[in-house]
């Protein structure tokens, strides 16, 4: 059974119907929501952690060796 | 059995509510980063969020923005949702939020240029001179005219249909603050309205 809809609801649903944004406008925004997507699942798998894992690894290697370089003996 | 998500959704209007379980469906694959449900779920709310925030902010290129970054916040959390998050409820949060961080920033703007800037428009709806009747441009002014906290509510529940359990969880108020809103907002409508409010058919 639906609800009784109040005479005012019904007028003012009826006058603002909803409206939508032009077609190109529509396909950036599903072409910017895609490209964060294919980013965001990139970024939660296990290859891209472990190659992100590995570059930090190889970046912090290269640090100690100038450091030593610098200071050591 | 449990119902397509595309079959259900497809033609489901402002005032549809989703059955509970194709909510889930979509949810669960929205979580799994299935490009198909968002494609879903944008062809169903986009329309909505946009003219909600078109509405809101009196502005195309603003409400365009802001609906932008939805979509990208709801890609960039999907995967965070809870099995039981209810969709149009979870967007218009994160729509009205962003809402009211755009009016704050703008204030704010307005404030620091004090009188350089040209005093604000009075109120208008961008939707107002596209409107298909005489009728259709009243309401449209008369909602534009309300103050936002009232203007939110009205279109939360009396235009997207939302159940005022979940306008008042958008909105962060109690279902009864949000009752008492909803009320003060429809006698001001009625009130800007006068004669079309009280003879929406015409005076007998």
């Amino acid at each position: 059974m639906t609800e009784p809809v109040d005479p005012l609801d019904a007028l003012v649903r009826a006058a603002l119907p909803p409206h939508d944004q032009p077609a190109a406008q529509i396909a950036a925004t599903r072409e910017a929501w895609r490209a964060e997507l294919r980013h965001h699942h990139r970024a939660r798998s296990w290859r891209y952690r472990l190659e992100a894992g590995a570059m930090m690894t190889a970046a912090a290697a290269q640090l100690v060796w100038v450091v030593g370089s610098l200071f050591g003996g | 059995m449990t119902a397509d998500p595309l079959v259900t959704l497809a033609g489901l209007g402002r005032y549809g509510a989703v059955d509970a379980v194709v909510e889930r469906e979509l949810v669960a694959r929205l979580r799994r980063g299935d490009a198909g449900a968002f494609d879903e779920i944008y062809a169903w709310m986009r329309p909505r969020l946009w003219s909600f925030l078109a509405r809101m902010t009196g502005r195309r290129d603003v409400a365009d923005d802001l609906a932008q970054e939805v979509w990208l916040r709801l890609a960039r959390n999907a995967h965070k949702l809870a099995d039981d998050t209810r969709l149009p409820a979870w967007l218009f949060t994160v729509a009205r939020n962003l809402y009211v961080s755009q009016w704050r920033s703008a204030q704010a703007a307005r404030a620091l240029a004090g009188e350089l800037l040209p005093p604000e428009a009075v109120a208008a709806s961008p939707f107002e001179a596209a409107a298909e009747s005489q009728t259709a441009a009243r309401v449209e002014r008369a909602i534009a005219g309300l103050p936002p906290s009232y203007r939110e509510i009205v279109l939360l529940c009396t235009v997207e249909g939302l159940a005022p359990r979940d306008a008042a969880a958008v909105l962060g108020l109690t279902s009864e603050a949000a009752r008492q809103r909803l009320s003060r907002a429809r006698a001001m409508i009625e009130a800007a309205l006068g004669d079309l409010a009280r003879y929406p058919g015409g005076e007998p």
